[in-house]
């Protein structure tokens, strides 16, 4: 009976999935988009930060935040980072507060309680370029640009996909379809899922940010790398620690388990021997 | 992610006829996850430690009262048969944990990012929806079960029937003592068994852990359909009818001729 019962349910549910696989099948098609055939996947990129003994590398972090500040930051927050993190950067109190100065953070007026801004303090997060998002909607063709705290951990291959955006602005292909094509205030762009994204290309010559004495030439695809390394270190500060912690703990763990392994061999022993 | 993975759950509920609409509202307080649902979600999982606590006594019940099974699905015989738990099973536990803490801490301080999805680092926006949703890992599998209907059976909408699927593929584990009437308990001792198992089974729920964490596109679609075909003949078809038909190996006289190869007990008997 129970088996009888059972064969039935099974053949509820099997028919029910033969009929949605036969017409599956009937109407098979593998997709075929203009994005799958022109979307490229992210360029390799190698960072000190890279594996599992991975550093930061502070000389790259620091040309990376003057990037952010002098380009990216018209556009893009970087709303989960105070300017007393940057001390990790190799910056000194004094440095950090000097830069802090110099962003214009909002405030309220003692005397009158009405809004203003005033200079930041290290205790300060980095101040976000628009008011609102109808504001960074309206000056920024219809697309808010997103906060770039956690971007390197928001996409797929994270920082190979930053850096890849970034050097990767084009013009489109003789053979990309009409529709595909670049509206107005839109940007060929192959590592950009949908092809065309609204951000123009903001690294666009060398020596658009000046970097200090002892430093590589400020190429672009320089200070892309640089700038992908500094938002890897805001997405996970405490990535060295990680790593440094995550050693002593596998060395401990491998060494008690190899014990426990010859201790569970020797109190076995005499139970697997054969008769 | 998170958002939209509870938007899918909940949504679950919508499928139910008739009462589904007004029940999904009632249950998440509101028309889409929200304050209300959240606060329901922290309760409810607030509240499932203590159901583990009750899980666990269950557990210490079963075992000193039915006792414990074995792998090779024979009753024990004699004192012979068994060890006890310390310090046989304390070592044995002890190292397996230890190999299992070296993986897990392998993952926590290396790959912390392995089993997540990028999406999660993006705020909650109800107003854009993510290309692909996907569940956390371990929900794959009957993701796959519940996408795999694509057609609407009879007057069975599609959705429910995935609904249906999904909740059955784990509820028809529960029924496993009626659809499997095998004598033999272990099957180290059944050919016919094992082929299924390894040969059927396992890699059906392979490609519906693979298809479940794909785009719901082709030939991903197609794939989790047979695979979630097999799955579901595999329990309620060919179970039932592999164990009454097969002919199981001779099994050991205990669990020691089992291990050991020979059993003095045995002997005993078969000579007396």
């Amino acid at each position: 009976m129970a088996r009888i019962i059972s064969i039935l349910v099974g053949l509820f549910f099997t028919v029910a999935l033969a009929w949605s696989l036969l017409v599956g099948l009937f109407n098979f098609e593998l997709p075929h988009t203009v994005e799958h055939e022109f979307h490229k996947a992210p360029k390799e990129l190698h960072l000190a930060s890279d594996g599992p003994f991975g550093k930061f590398d502070r000389q790259q972090l620091q040309r990376g935040f003057q990037v952010y500040k002098e380009v990216c930051s018209a556009c893009h927050s970087l709303s989960h980072v105070a300017f007393r993190d940057l001390t990790a950067l190799g910056y000194s109190d004094a440095e950090v507060k000097a830069i802090a100065a110099g962003f214009q953070v909002p405030g309220v007026d003692p005397a009158t309680g009405e809004t203003n801004t005033r200079p930041g303090m290290p205790t300060d997060y980095f101040p976000k370029p628009f008011a609102n998002d109808i504001a960074a909607r309206a000056a920024n063709n219809n697309a808010i640009p997103p906060d770039l705290s956690l971007m390197t951990k928001a996409r797929h291959e994270g920082p190979a996909y930053v850096y890849s955006l970034l050097t990767g602005f084009q013009n489109p292909p003789a053979n990309l379809p009409e529709a595909n094509r670049p509206g107005q205030g839109l940007h060929y762009n192959p590592y950009f899922a949908n092809l065309n994204l609204a951000m123009a290309p903001p690294l666009t010559s060398e020596g658009q940010v000046q970097y200090g004495e002892g430093n590589p030439k400020p190429t672009v695809d320089q200070m892309a790398k640089d700038v992908t390394a500094f938002l890897v270190w805001t997405a996970e500060p405490k990535l060295e620690k990680r790593k440094q912690t995550g050693w002593p703990v596998l060395g401990f763990l491998l060494f008690a388990t190899v014990l426990g392994f010859l201790a569970f061999r020797n109190i076995w022993a005499d139970k697997k021997k054969k008769a | 992610m998170s958002f939209w993975g509870a938007k899918v759950i909940t949504g679950l509920f919508g499928a139910i006829p008739l009462v589904g609409e007004p029940l999904q509202i009632w249950l998440l307080g509101g028309f889409a996850p929200d304050d209300a649902a959240l606060n329901r979600f922290f309760s409810l999982h607030y509240l499932l430690p203590f159901v583990i606590v009750g899980v666990v006594v269950l557990h210490i019940w079963a075992l000193h009262i039915p006792g414990s099974s074995n792998p090779t699905g024979v009753e024990v015989k004699s004192e012979s048969d068994t060890v006890p738990f310390y310090p046989y099973f304390i070592a044995k536990d002890g190292w397996t944990l230890g190999a299992f803490l070296f993986l897990y801490c392998l993952m926590v301080f290396f790959l912390p990012n392995q089993l997540g999805h990028p999406d999660n680092y993006i705020p909650a926006n109800p107003m854009s929806t993510p290309a692909h949703i996907v569940p956390e890992w371990y929900f794959w599998p009957f993701y796959a079960i519940l996408r795999a209907f694509t057609q609407n059976f009879f007057f069975i909408p599609a959705k429910l029937m995935g609904v249906m699927a999904m909740f059955g593929s784990i509820l028809v584990w529960f029924f496993l003592p009626w659809l499997d009437k095998s004598p033999v308990r272990s099957g180290h001792y059944r050919p016919l068994f094992r082929k299924f198992f390894w040969f059927g089974l396992i890699p059906c729920m392979a490609v519906l852990f693979y298809c479940g964490g794909a785009p719901a596109e082709e030939p991903y679609v197609v794939l989790s359909q047979i695979a979630a075909l097999y799955y579901f003949a595999h329990f309620l078809i060919i179970l039932p009818i592999v164990s009454a038909i097969e002919k199981p190996k001779p099994l050991p006289y205990s669990i020691t001729e089992a291990v050991l190869g020979s059993d003095e007990n045995a002997k005993l008997a078969t000579a007396g």
